[in-house]
């Protein structure tokens, strides 16, 4: 047990030692979600709609308004006030204005108040419209009673369910995170095949179960630490929602697709001689199966692919994360992609371990 | 030093000295090709043995059945035993990699880790380990243990590679060509750690592409051809067994009078002569003798000696006499 334990711990380092590995994996999904986070996320030069609710109807309301609508940066949507709140839920509205009655005559007093709905999973768009509309209101207190900060904003938060580009990202770039750190095992085991370590250790009291046992359970902490990573970057920086009942149920996913693609990446190594080969088999491995399996978007393969994109495994691993992230699937629903999975890992392990040799 | 003199048949002769390794009958066969070909030979314990051999002379085949990494052909009567362990036995093979150390040719460690770790690894392999603090001492190492194995120079890696060798405080140590790629003064200071392990009462047994160290560091030694061991003794016996004849190659001054090389031929000792650019290379069995009947007749004849230089036989000698190859083919 404590050469297992210390061969996980060295096992582990040497992955976080992995530049190349640690780039392909984690960076290629964090520099992709930027991009595309920034490509689509928020469309920055378009002006925000913003949905305006008068129950007040005063010279003051209408003042406001027409303010609004002189704005550039703004297009004012007049409604009633349920219908509002309801499109910016489905995120058909950047904003909703809410001008209460009593709003005309408590600008007099001081105590006009205004309510601000904005979508608190878009930070950008939020921002931003916050930012306008609270200047608008400044300016428009200002010129009535000569004070600014007169009209005060009751903030409403709303999160927006709509499915934006990167809600469908997160979940494609869990799946190509996991596949991209696990499928390159079977090069470093050639590597030490080629320096002659497996050699050397066969002729140690360690067993090759150990040896193949600790390197799996090294990848599946560290998938399993890359995926908790990106999900925070996506939950921080781009307003992803991530429920902490998910939690269990990612962790499952990412702990089969890990043993799949790890056995993937086994089987490469036993089958290709040299390490340079097995880099470029994997990398071969890795591309087209990165798009059939609908990393970055959701494919719809021609009837002459779909058993094979069927078959991948990171298709099913992709499946799995959306259907956890964008219809709160339950771990049962997932059986049936979690069961491929696992006979695909099973299937090339065994082939691997009977494959398995020490020496060139 | 053992001076134990062990004939083909395997009978050791004047010695108290215990078996540490036993090899009878060995052979392993690759599809049609014999690797090794009936291979019988014992290390007693204490001593550095050495195989020397061309490649593909089957020495590493040799060597990793031996530390049980590879099965012989299982044939009846072979048998290969190590400190008492029968390698072919799966139970007494795992009880055998507690017990033995190696070096590969290569460094044959995790180049993605340092120094310490590669070490610490080993050591948690083991039943009992020796401290790591203490080998990196040893091997003065101290300076690099948190340095990557890929940082090191060829020289230092075989040190980490000796020290790894070293872990469990092995009673048989086995080498693959300990020295090569060392400058003269690193493979000087291998040679001392070896001769100290040997004083520990370490059992080593070596390859080596160096015929100056199978000599001046074997106790004795093998050389193996074509998957057969072709001789076996302490260097000093197979030099006077297989390379007995000594060289005179003399070159003469041609404005005198030359030697005729049949006059050469007839000098006391001598049983042949071979000429050379300017001269002469004579075979002798007693280099003092001919030497002073050649200069007799130098003197006598009027001839002038432009140069003149005798050779002992070494190892090396030996080597290409028996296999016909040069070792560092």
């Amino acid at each position: 047990m404590r050469t297992f334990l210390k061969m996980i711990t060295l096992q582990f380092k040497m992955l976080l030692r992995n530049k190349a590995l640690m780039i392909s994996s984690l960076g290629l999904a964090v520099v992709s979600m930027l991009i595309f986070g920034s490509l689509f996320g928020n469309a920055n030069s378009q002006p925000l709609t913003v949905g305006v609710v008068d129950l007040d109807k005063s010279p003051a309301s209408s003042q406001v308004i027409a303010a609004m609508q002189n704005n550039e940066a703004l297009k004012v949507i007049p409604g009633e006030q349920t219908r509002l709140v309801d499109e910016l839920k489905k995120g058909q509205r950047s904003a909703v204005v809410v001008i209460p009655p009593g709003f005309g005559s408590g600008l007099g007093q001081s105590t006009a108040q205004v309510q601000l709905f904005i979508d608190d999973t878009d930070l950008i768009g939020a921002a931003r419209s916050r930012g306008i509309i609270s200047g608008i209101f400044d300016a428009v207190g200002k010129k009535s009673a000569g004070f600014k900060d007169l009209i005060r904003l009751d903030e409403q938060k709303v999160t927006v369910q709509q499915q934006r580009q990167i809600d469908v990202l997160t979940p494609g770039m869990l799946g190509m995170t996991i596949m991209y750190a696990n499928l390159f095992v079977g090069v470093a085991l050639i590597g030490w095949r080629e320096r002659g370590t497996l050699k050397r250790l066969s002729a140690t009291p360690l067993k090759a179960w150990q040896l193949i046992g600790s390197q799996i359970i090294s990848q599946l902490v560290l998938s399993l630490v890359q995926a908790g990573l990106l999900l925070l970057v996506a939950m921080l920086v781009f307003g992803v929602r991530v429920e902490l009942n998910w939690l269990p149920t990612l962790a499952i996913i990412v702990v089969v697709g890990t043993y799949s693609i790890v056995s993937l990446g086994y089987a490469v190594g036993n089958f290709v001689k040299k390490q340079q080969a097995a880099q470029s088999t994997a990398t071969l491995i890795a591309l087209p199966m990165m798009f059939l399996g609908g990393s970055y978007f959701v494919v719809a393969p021609p009837d002459f692919l779909k058993p094979l994109v069927e078959i991948l495994p990171l298709t099913h691993l992709n499946r799995s994360f959306r259907q956890v992230m964008l219809n709160d699937a339950s771990l049962s629903s997932l059986f049936p992609s979690l069961g491929i999975m696992l006979a695909f890992g099973t299937v090339l392990l065994l082939v691997s371990v009977r494959t398995f040799r020490w020496s060139k | 030093m053992v001076q134990a003199i062990e004939t083909r048949s395997g009978q050791l002769a004047g010695s108290e000295n215990k078996v540490a390794i036993e090899v009878r009958n060995l052979h392993r066969t690759y599809g049609s090709k014999k690797a090794v070909a009936g291979v019988d030979f014992v290390v007693l314990q204490g001593e550095i043995f050495g195989i020397l051999g061309p490649n593909g002379a089957g020495k590493s085949t040799t060597l990793e059945i031996i530390e049980g990494l590879r099965q012989p052909d299982h044939l009846p009567g072979t048998q290969v035993m190590v400190d008492g362990l029968d390698v072919q036995n799966a139970r007494q093979c795992a009880e055998l990699h507690q017990r033995i150390g190696l070096q590969l040719q290569t460094s044959a460690l995790f180049e993605e880790l340092t120094v310490a770790e590669n070490l610490d690894l080993l050591a948690s392999l083991y039943r009992k380990a020796r401290s790591v603090k203490g080998l990196l001492q040893e091997f003065n190492l101290e300076e690099k243990a948190k340095a990557r194995l890929s940082t090191l120079s060829g020289g230092q890696q075989q040190r980490v590679a000796l020290a790894a060798a070293l872990v469990n405080d092995p009673t048989v140590i086995f080498l693959d060509e300990p020295t090569t790629a060392l400058d003269p003064q690193a493979r000087r200071n291998v040679w001392d750690s070896l001769r100290q392990l040997q004083q520990a009462g370490k059992t080593i047994i070596m390859t080596t592409h160096y015929m100056e160290e199978a000599e001046v560091l074997c106790d004795r030694v093998a050389i193996m051809d074509d998957g057969r061991i072709v001789a076996l003794g302490t260097p000093a016996q197979l030099i006077r067994q297989y390379a007995c004849e000594q060289t005179i190659t003399c070159q003469f001054d041609r404005q005198a009078h030359t030697p005729e090389p049949e006059g050469l031929a007839s000098l006391a000792a001598v049983s042949r002569v071979t000429p050379v650019t300017g001269g002469h290379t004579l075979y002798t069995t007693n280099l003092g003798i001919s030497l002073a009947a050649l200069l007799r007749m130098v003197e006598s004849c009027g001839a002038t000696i432009s140069e003149i230089t005798t050779h002992s036989p070494t190892l090396e000698d030996v080597f290409i006499n028996l296999t016909g190859k040069q070792l560092r083919d």
